[in-house]
């Protein structure tokens, strides 16, 4: 005898990334999911970006390193808030959830924040199964991975609002075909913006900045 | 790796159905809608329920996946449409403005349990 369930698995992470962004929303704070593979370049990103938006905009930043403190000691030097989400020492976790997100906004007086940086695990499969409450997804793709990567991580990259494409000052010591990124992107993640930069050198990042200063809408 | 906390999840929410119903009758099959697009892989699920069903109620069931293949809708000419690889736009007018409809699901769609009562 068949009984129907219809119950979805992630329906609990769902439930909480909605509370979440009802309470971010209320205080007028803008949340964004930065999510990329291991060693693309989020914490520089993240560093410039924080201290480009300084003073004009508060920034907070919930960093999702796993093993390790580093990424939170780095950050902390550019912002007044990071929340480190708990870690073991052999880093098993391979993608943020909601419900850590919700106890990390603890630790913020929401009132004096107007953006918040989720650092998540550097990973391009699971985190994109699980949303955390954000207003924006952004995908950061270093051009020392290949411009194939859309095209192999079709499902992370298809829910992205910005791709950041980093470390663009290695170009001349690359192949990288550049236009070959663009189709790939274009068919995987059309809606998607795509910012090429530099974190290093600072290139290109005023563009991002003015499309997060706008909260989204440039 | 992330499908065993996933796993857990299912046995949980069917345990929590079998007890709302007042169900004592043998679980013989669980059944899973995953989409292609859901991060979750079958094998990697089929794997860990084995090892956790032991000592619950789903002990001698088993676990059947209905893959959903990712399906798409296109804003601009309304055509539906399967997403069969990594490209996301419309075959009939090449528009990229297009929705996911299907392809990210991850839910428990059904139990089949023994007709006679076991106990």
């Amino acid at each position: 005898m068949e009984i129907k369930v219809l119950k979805d698995i992630l329906a609990a992470n769902e439930s909480i990334s909605r509370e979440i962004h009802a309470v971010l929303s209320k205080h007028k704070v803008l949340a964004v999911n930065m999510m990329s593979s291991p060693g693309s370049g989020k914490t520089t990103i993240l560093e410039k970006t924080i201290e480009s938006l300084s003073p004009e905009l508060a920034a907070g930043v919930i960093a999702g390193d796993v093993a390790t403190t580093r990424d939170a000691e780095r950050l902390s030097r550019h912002t007044a808030k990071v929340v480190q989400i708990d870690t073991d020492v052999f880093g098993g976790k391979c993608h943020l959830e909601a419900q850590w997100i919700k106890k990390a906004l603890q630790s913020f007086d929401l009132e004096e924040l107007d953006i918040l940086f989720i650092e998540n695990v550097g990973n391009l499969i699971c985190p994109s199964g699980y949303n955390l409450g954000e207003d924006l997804k952004v995908l950061v793709l270093s051009v020392t991975e290949g411009e194939d990567k859309p095209a192999k991580y079709p499902a992370m990259f298809s829910i992205a609002h910005a791709v950041l494409v980093n470390k663009i000052d290695l170009l001349p010591h690359l192949e990288f075909d550049m236009t070959s990124l663009l189709s790939h992107l274009k068919a995987v993640a059309p809606g998607a913006r795509v910012f090429p930069l530099s974190a290093r050198t600072g290139e290109g990042l005023v563009s991002w900045l003015d499309w997060l200063r706008t909260g989204a809408g440039g | 790796m992330h499908e065993l906390p996933i796993v857990e999840n299912i046995i949980k929410v069917v345990c929590e159905k079998l007890d709302e119903m007042k169900e004592t009758r043998r679980v013989k099959a669980v059944r899973l809608k995953v989409g292609k697009m859901s991060t979750a892989v079958p094998d990697c699920l089929s794997f860990y329920f084995e090892y956790l069903r032991k000592g619950t109620a789903l002990e001698g069931a088993c676990l059947e996946i209905e893959e959903i293949p990712v399906r798409a809708g296109c804003r601009n000419c309304g055509k539906e449409f399967e997403v069969e690889g990594p490209a996301f736009f419309c075959p009939d007018c090449d528009s990229s403005s297009i929705e996911i409809t299907a392809g990210r699901e991850l839910s428990v769609d059904s139990l089949e349990v023994e007709d006679s009562q076991w106990r």
